[in-house]
């Protein structure tokens, strides 16, 4: 298997009469053995807005850039949006056309007047449909806007993304300036297994698109996903992605059966999620709560959400409160993502009850929240993605 | 909670904060006068109050920044080297005291103002000032680990100088300095292979590691962003500059470090020399251990698993601790070889006549100290560098040590 499975619940004994735990799985994927091949379509926002501060020559630049990190094998293709959607440049294996022709293309795309995301987004995620694709396949939507599409709202992107993601393309969005809607920005980053950022000034853009295709390059495994195979009467709740990026996940439900979607594999990057179970009553002893299948790159690995029903008071008081930290601090970040400062407190008054207010998690908790209220867009888009086992921040 | 200091503030009764200059993740700096100097200075402390990391992190990286700074300034600065003046304690918060980069702009923010630098003129001037400061910090046993833009502030006149060492530090003696004393790995696009993935690689760290960040700068410098990618020419992505320029960087980023610029004094030359072609190169040979090395200008010969800067070639001490981190360093001028003695004990080079002894002036200055003879056999004090010639033997501590190398110029 590419990944082991790991699972940890806050509490590993619990009473006859049932508990509500705090669970939280890892996913470590393995060292990569094969580059994969990758499929990139960059959706561009060319409205008039972004002409104003130079975001479209560096989005040209931005294109420029990525054609510097593409392989041969790999295919790339252009989609500019604005009122009309323009297929700049068709999906094209990098080998068969040459950089000078590609960067023409970039440099015809011509300036329009409102914001088609809807469209451009369909055009983009269609030019990368029909490339033949395996286990081995990166794809990715690369979407760069700076406006509202005020014919479609929200929900209708959330439809969107769930359709391109279903074809096994992963989005990641990325917001200028002050004017898109964050809102959007964040579904479609989220429900397709991508991520969302906003960027600061035009001199990210390039990095942004960079990025996106160096971290392409790193797949393992693409569709991965979690299955958790519960037990009667064992309820699953407030389910999250703590790793890569901190995001609220739906699960999808069949029977007894949830579903958790994951973002692509990446060499050695740690995904996590984060869950509250409710383990029913039962008769002394462990019990499975449920089964866990991880299934990526066409195979599959499994463990067990265990816990041993007891009496024995000692062993009832086994608490492993980080575990419970990490929830709620994922709770936050992700509260903090959506600019709800309010809720956040919330959270952090509950933190601060259950673990006290020197705890450095609250603390930390505490000062995020502060740099959000004091902040803009960018602290909140970061606040999803602090690292904090792995790293520090610099 | 931590005392949090403000403008107007008078810091152990001589620095007066004037105002604000910014934050990273684990210092706060301001402008400040020095009232017995009347000078312009800067004032750095922990930033307490505005970092995302544990208070303890912030600490043990603040004193690595306040260590290594006492060792650069002890070893007399470099141009391009931020000074330290000062370290204080006042209300129990500990403080550097800096010098003031005059008009200095951080580089990216440099090319977030300005835009890439597209006059290949000023990209290698800064790339050899860059080169050169890193070449000096290996002298002086100190690694930087965390070359990138944010760390560099270009003056005006585009002179380069080093500003944050809170990474950087002297080496452990894992041999694995980037993963510190905590296990932190400090990842990306300006680090090589061999530094961000050190604890899963047997790939030895180097000067030539430094040389890989520098290329990378320089492509950032010229494009305002950079990828992981190694070996990026800079024409790829849309770059236009010299030939030579983009032919250097290609080279210095290298995933495969033999492929590489061996050191940063060898990335200066070819900079200098405006001519990507690796310097001319001499071969040793271990005469005991029967052993071939090439060596370029720049190159180093120290002792394996030594606490201190990896040497390019690093030989194992066959009687303890007598060879240096950094015994011996081979240099070339006017197309002659040189060898330049860095030991504390000395080296010996047999040039036909006789052995004539080779001894830094730090090594002497310890020999002295210690009441032992620093002379050569005649009786007189030996030379820091000598003149190699084809056929001349080396020998690291004394001829008798048992480590002895054949030079031979090619």
């Amino acid at each position: 298997m590419t990944a082991n499975v790991v699972t940890d619940v806050n509490r590993p004994y619990v009473p006859a009469g049932g508990a509500k735990l705090t669970a939280e799985i890892e996913v470590e994927p393995g060292e990569q053995e094969i580059e994969p091949v990758r499929h990139i379509a960059l959706c561009i926002d060319s409205s008039g807005s972004m002409y104003e501060g130079g975001n479209m020559d560096r989005a040209r630049g931005g294109a420029e850039w990525v054609f510097g990190l593409l392989n041969d094998d790999d295919y790339v293709s252009i989609v500019a949006f604005d009122t009309e959607v323009d297929v700049v440049l068709d999906a094209t294996r990098w080998g068969d056309i040459s950089r000078q022709d590609a960067v023409e293309k970039v440099h015809d795309i011509q300036a329009g007047g409102g914001t088609d995301m809807y469209q451009g987004l369909t055009a983009a995620a269609d030019t990368l449909k029909d490339l033949p694709s395996d286990e081995n396949t990166a794809r990715r939507v690369l979407l760069l806007s700076d406006g509202k599409d005020n014919t479609h709202d929200p929900p209708e992107f959330e439809t969107l993304a769930r359709e391109i993601d279903s074809a096994g393309i992963r989005i990641k969005s990325a917001g200028i300036g002050e004017d898109y809607r964050s809102e959007t920005i964040r579904k479609l980053g989220s429900v397709a297994r991508g991520d969302w950022t906003h960027l600061q000034a035009s001199g990210d853009i390039e990095q942004f698109f960079g990025d996106a295709v160096e971290e392409a390059g790193s797949v393992v495994a693409p569709d991965a996903e979690l299955e958790l195979d519960i037990a009667d009467g064992v309820e699953v709740s407030e389910v999250y992605r703590a790793l890569p990026q901190t995001q609220e996940v739906s699960p999808e439900w069949n029977a007894n059966s949830a579903v958790i979607k994951l973002p692509d594999l990446l060499d050695r990057e740690t995904q996590r999620v984060v869950l509250k179970i409710h383990a029913p009553a039962r008769p002394l002893g462990e019990h499975q709560l449920a089964d866990v299948t991880l299934t990526a790159g066409g195979e599959t690995a499994t463990t067990a959400l265990s816990v041993e029903y007891s009496d024995d008071e000692e062993l009832l008081q086994q608490h492993n409160e980080d575990i419970d930290i990490d929830h709620k601090q994922t709770v936050i970040q992700t509260e903090l993502g959506k600019g709800n400062v309010a809720e956040a407190q919330t959270q952090i008054e509950q933190m601060t009850r259950i673990h006290g207010a020197d705890t450095d998690a609250v603390q930390s908790a505490e000062r995020q929240t502060q740099i959000v209220m004091e902040g803009g867009r960018e602290e909140q888009s970061r606040a999803t993605k602090i690292v904090t086992d792995e790293g520090i921040q610099k | 909670m931590p005392w949090e200091p403000e403008p107007g503030d008078t810091i152990a009764g001589r620095y007066e904060l004037e105002e604000f200059l910014g934050k990273g993740g684990f210092a706060k700096a301001y402008k400040a006068t020095d009232r017995d100097t009347g000078d312009t200075v800067v004032l750095k402390h922990p930033n307490y109050t505005e970092s995302q990391n544990e208070e303890s992190v912030i600490e043990e990286y603040f004193e690595k920044e306040a260590d290594s700074l006492e060792r650069i300034a002890a070893a007399g600065g470099h141009e391009n080297v931020m000074d330290l003046y000062d370290k204080v304690r006042f209300r129990d918060v500990p403080f550097l005291v800096v010098e003031l980069v005059e008009g200095g702009l951080e580089l990216d923010n440099v090319i977030d103002e300005h835009g890439p630098i597209e006059d290949s003129e000023q990209v290698r001037q800064i790339g050899i000032d860059l080169a050169d400061a890193m070449g000096f910090l290996h002298e002086n046993e100190i690694v930087y680990r965390d070359l990138k833009p944010e760390n560099v502030m270009l003056k005006p006149d585009i002179t380069p100088t080093l500003i944050d060492f809170n990474t950087a530090t002297d080496f452990d003696s894992t041999g694995d300095p980037s993963t510190g004393n905590q296990g932190t790995t400090i990842l990306g696009p300006f680090k090589p292979r061999e530094v961000a993935e050190a604890s899963r690689t047997d790939v030895r760290q180097g000067p030539w590691s430094d040389v890989y960040s520098i290329g990378k700068i320089l492509l950032f410098l010229l494009k305002g962003s950079v990828p992981k990618k190694d070996g990026v020419n800079p024409h790829d992505f849309g770059a236009d500059c010299d030939d030579y320029l983009a032919e250097i960087v290609e080279r210095a980023t290298q995933s495969d470090y033999r492929h590489r610029y061996r050191n940063a004094t060898v990335l200066r030359d070819v900079l200098e020399e405006k001519d990507p072609s690796p310097p001319s190169t001499a071969s040793i040979r271990y005469i005991q251990a029967g052993k071939q090395f090439s060596v370029e200008p720049g190159d180093t010969i120290g002792r394996e698993g030594a606490n201190g800067p990896p040497a390019s070639i690093t030989i194992e001490d066959p009687q303890g601790e007598y060879i240096s981190s950094v015994q011996v360093q081979f240099e070339t001028e006017g197309g002659e070889w040189y060898l330049v003695d860095r030991s504390l004990n000395g080296t010996f080079v047999q040039q036909g006549s006789g052995w004539q002894r080779v001894l830094c002036g730090a090594g002497r200055d310890r020999l002295e100290e210690k009441g032992e003879d620093y002379t050569d056999r005649h009786g007189e004090e030996p030379p820091e560098s000598i003149r190699l010639e084809d056929g001349d033997l080396i020998s690291l501590v004394h001829p008798t040590y048992g480590v002895t190398f054949e030079f031979k110029a090619e």
